[in-house]
């Protein structure tokens, strides 16, 4: 039996319950659209006041109780199973959620590996589908090949080429020059040419292959990646071809001898008289058997120079003297049209390294084709004139002038002025064509002027060759800007100076990397001429050589190479102040836009900017952009651009409003009144309204061509902030939104 | 004169005699010419380089290889006038050497001028 005392307690007990249960009720009400946590912990303490309840029912009072409590429990108990339902529901949901997240994670782990397996499925797959033949070689032996290359090595297995030193499969008179191929592909070399290699098969055989190579990794090795293309056959196709042509123009000759040489004899009278109406034709059918007789002669030389088989032999020669030996030997087809030639030779005893033959070939050329297009009686005059660093022979007709629309064709393979008028001048329409490509081999020019009624002037510039002493005779030092040509091809080197000296720019030349490191510390450049293919050192290299030596840290450079493929956009940090990039056969237009661009750079030394940037890719896009006006130093997140902001001063600082560790306006108490800035990548907010042109200015300079010159001038003029001028344009660029 | 096509047979001799002003034999080969030579030689053979049988630097050869005809100078003409060819003619012992086709009016001009400078 439970006693009086206990029940007076449990009584009051069950009182202060009771209040607190009415309290809880009255919370329970307000906060029923609450939230699942304060669900939960009113249902904690409902829970405990139901117990309590529950402990009394033995009690008498029970009756009385139920009475005075019936609402209140029954909306307890609502209450408890409207709280059981919401945490059931809840817990459900976030099961579920769970699950899902879960799930997605699972999916996207799945689709990633997914996808890297893919991907290297399918390179596993191009690599053994590629008709190429591809080894990996690793520390000097072979690591990996593929099916093409069991092919072409006439293995049966890759166990027969594994692990075998690549020099194995090279025949020794070139294994020498392969090595070297393969150090410079290790050395990261962007060299990755293609170039034609004879190969050793296991059987002892040889084949003629294409090689390119490129510096790769194997098993956390670094290695070369060799791409090997069997050209046997293009071999023998081009051996065929050569051999058809040279067979065809003989069996072509073999009749033309006796067609020609009959009617030379006819047409001259050797057979006697010939009847009046017959001459005439006889006449034609030996003119135009002459222009076949040419037009063999000009395929036949095309076809050699194409495939570099013109031979060349140089000697120093006077040119006037040529000119003059040129002029004489074609007196003869002059007057055929009544046509003079008038020399003036202000350049005489003066030199150039030339081909005798191949040079009056071309003048022979220019002087038939302006006696053919000069009108009877007109006198052609050819000029030997003396510039800065050339010799320049001019041939001026008084003839019509060629037509605006053929002034571009005119160097192209048959290409005459349209029209019968032109055509029946004669000629096989190789002539230019073949001219150009002879004085290009001299490392010089051709060009012309025209004008429509009055004549036209073929001008040939050649390199002047020096005579021994000549620096001694140069009068004083000269005021001249001066750059350094370092050039391993002699022609183009003499070529590039030649069109330098047309700006007024001296030059020395440098044959290989050493000589112009050597030249460089002598005596100070203007700029420098950078040959990417050097004898002795990648251009790569010298490029890294000079940025790293303080005197020709910002040293202007001009690239210039014969590889295509070259991107200026994948060259290294050294890319800085490197103004232009020029293949080969250089153009003429772009070398001098690039000579003035370098001596605009010399003169300004170039900006210092700290880049804040996390993204290794826009860094060096900026860079790039920026290379010929400043110099980019790179901070990648607020602490260290803080630190940089502390060391040294900056002419400008560009800010990524968002970086890794906080936003880019933090550092705006050390920019305010000291440095000039802008940001990239900023949002309205984060800039306040102040900002938003310099952000708008940023923005239209990155999509800008003329980003370097503006950053320049903002630099310059020392302004903070300056808002953007109304003649620039506002794109919204892709790259660095 | 050592030519196998007949029809540059009558213009070379056309050339050489009525145009020049030469006296011309004429032979279709290379054995003609060696047989020939040997028998009665002239001052100076004018060769095709491309015969049929013996072509024209065999037949060089050989007439070096005789007493009596080692003294002969002997000039090619041939369709072929690449540098490398000239030089290689002439490195076996070509006086000189003439372009196919070559101009009638010409010929004896250009074998009179090589024959000069012996």
């Amino acid at each position: 039996m439970i006693s009086h005392k206990s029940v007076a307690w449990r009584l009051g007990l069950l009182t202060l319950q009771s209040a607190a249960f009415g309290l809880a009720l009255a919370a329970w009400d307000a906060w029923a659209a609450g939230t699942g946590h304060l669900r939960l912990a009113f249902m904690a303490f409902l829970s405990a006041s139901a117990a309590g309840i529950g402990f009394l029912l033995p009690l008498p009072f029970e009756g009385f109780l139920r009475r005075r409590y019936s609402a209140g429990i029954s909306r307890l108990k609502e209450g408890e199973k409207a709280l059981e339902i919401a945490r059931a529901q809840m817990e459900s949901e976030l099961k579920e959620q769970t699950s899902q997240h879960e799930m997605a994670v699972i999916a996207a782990r799945e689709r990633a590996d997914r996808s890297a397996r893919e991907s290297e499925e399918r390179h596993r797959r191009l690599i053994e589908l590629s008709p190429d033949a591809i080894v990996i070689q690793a520390e000097g032996r072979v690591a990996s090949v593929n099916g093409a290359a069991l092919a072409l090595f006439g293995a049966k297995s890759p166990l027969e080429l594994l692990g075998r030193p690549i020099s194995d499969f090279t025949p020794q008179e070139t294994r020498e020059e392969w090595i070297a191929r393969i150090r410079r592909a290790y050395e990261g070399s962007r060299h990755n040419k293609l170039y034609e290699e004879r190969l050793a098969r296991l059987d002892g055989t040889t084949v003629d292959v294409e090689v390119a190579s490129i510096m790769d990794e194997h098993q956390g090795k670094p290695a070369v990646l060799v791409s090997l293309r069997d050209i046997t056959r293009r071999k023998e196709v081009e051996r065929m071809k050569s051999e058809f042509v040279s067979t065809v123009s003989h069996e072509l000759r073999t009749p033309l001898t006796s067609i020609q040489g009959s009617l030379g004899l006819i047409a001259n009278g050797v057979m006697g008289e010939l009847p009046p109406q017959a001459k005439p034709l006889v006449g034609i059918a030996y003119k135009n058997c002459q222009r076949l007789v040419l037009l063999i002669n000009d395929i036949l030389d095309v076809e050699k120079i194409a495939e570099g088989k013109m031979r060349f032999s140089f000697k120093p020669l006077d040119l006037g003297a040529l000119v003059e030996q040129s002029i004489e030997s074609n007196r003869a087809f002059g007057a055929q049209f009544g046509v003079t030639f008038t020399l003036a030779n202000e350049a005489p005893g003066d030199r150039a390294s030339a081909d005798s033959d191949r040079l009056i070939q071309v003048f022979t050329n220019l002087l038939s084709n302006a006696a053919k297009f000069s009108p009877p009686g007109a006198s052609v005059l050819v000029t030997v004139s003396k510039r800065d660093q050339s010799l320049r022979v001019a041939v001026a007709d008084r003839g019509p002038g060629i037509p605006e629309e053929f002034r571009k064709r005119i160097f192209q393979k048959f290409s005459q002025a349209d029209g019968s008028n032109e055509r029946q001048k004669g000629g096989t329409g190789l002539g230019l064509v073949i001219c150009k490509s002879i004085v290009e081999r001299h490392g010089g020019r051709i060009s012309f002027e025209s004008e429509a009624g009055k004549g036209t002037t073929f001008f040939v510039d050649l390199p002047i060759l020096s005579e021994l002493g000549a620096d001694e005779r140069r009068p004083a030092p000269s005021t001249a800007p001066h750059a350094l040509i370092c050039e391993g091809d002699a022609p183009s080197a003499r070529f590039i100076r030649m069109i330098l000296s047309e700006e007024g720019i001296e030059s020395d030349l440098a044959g290989t990397a050493g000589q112009a490191a050597t030249m460089l510390k002598e005596k100070p450049y203007d700029f420098m001429i950078l040959d990417l293919e050097l004898p002795d050192q990648d251009g790569g290299q010298v490029l890294r050589n000079l940025r790293s030596e303080p005197s020709t840290r910002h040293l202007p450079v001009i690239v210039v190479s014969a590889i295509p493929v070259f991107r200026p956009d994948i060259l290294p940090e050294s890319a800085r102040r490197v103004i232009e990039c020029l293949d080969k056969p250089i153009d003429p237009q772009r070398l001098h836009a690039a000579a003035r661009a370098a001596l605009e750079a010399r003169r300004v030394p170039p900006a210092r900017v700290l880049h804040v940037e996390a993204d290794a890719d826009v860094r060096r896009l900026v860079s790039y952009t920026l290379r010929t006006a400043a110099e980019l130093i790179g901070a990648t997140r607020l602490d260290l651009a803080r630190q940089a902001l502390e060391r040294e001063s900056f002419d400008l600082v560009l800010v990524n409003g968002r970086l890794p560790d906080g936003p880019g306006t933090e550092l705006e108490p050390l920019l305010v009144g000291r440095t000039p800035f802008i940001y990239f990548n900023a949002k309205r907010e984060e800039t306040g309204g102040t900002n938003l042109q310099a952000t708008a200015l940023a923005r239209a300079l990155a999509a800008c061509p003329h980003l370097p010159q503006s950053i320049d001038r903002w630099v310059r003029s020392g302004t903070h902030l300056r808002p953007v001028s109304s003649d620039l344009p506002v794109p919204t660029p892709e790259i660095l939104t | 004169m050592v030519e196998d096509e007949l029809d540059i047979q009558i213009i070379a001799r056309l050339a050489l005699e009525t145009v020049g002003g030469l006296s011309v034999e004429v032979c279709s080969s290379g054995s003609e010419a060696l047989e020939r030579s040997s028998a009665t030689p002239p001052e100076l053979i004018l060769m095709d380089v491309m015969m049929p049988g013996m072509d024209g630097p065999t037949t060089l050869r050989e007439l070096r290889g005789r007493r009596e005809t080692q003294e002969i100078p002997v000039v090619f003409m041939t369709a072929k006038v690449q540098p490398q060819e000239v030089e290689r003619l002439k490195s076996l012992g070509a006086a000189g050497v003439l372009a196919k086709p070559f101009d009638p009016m010409l010929l004896a001009g250009q074998v009179r001028s090589i024959w000069a400078e012996l």
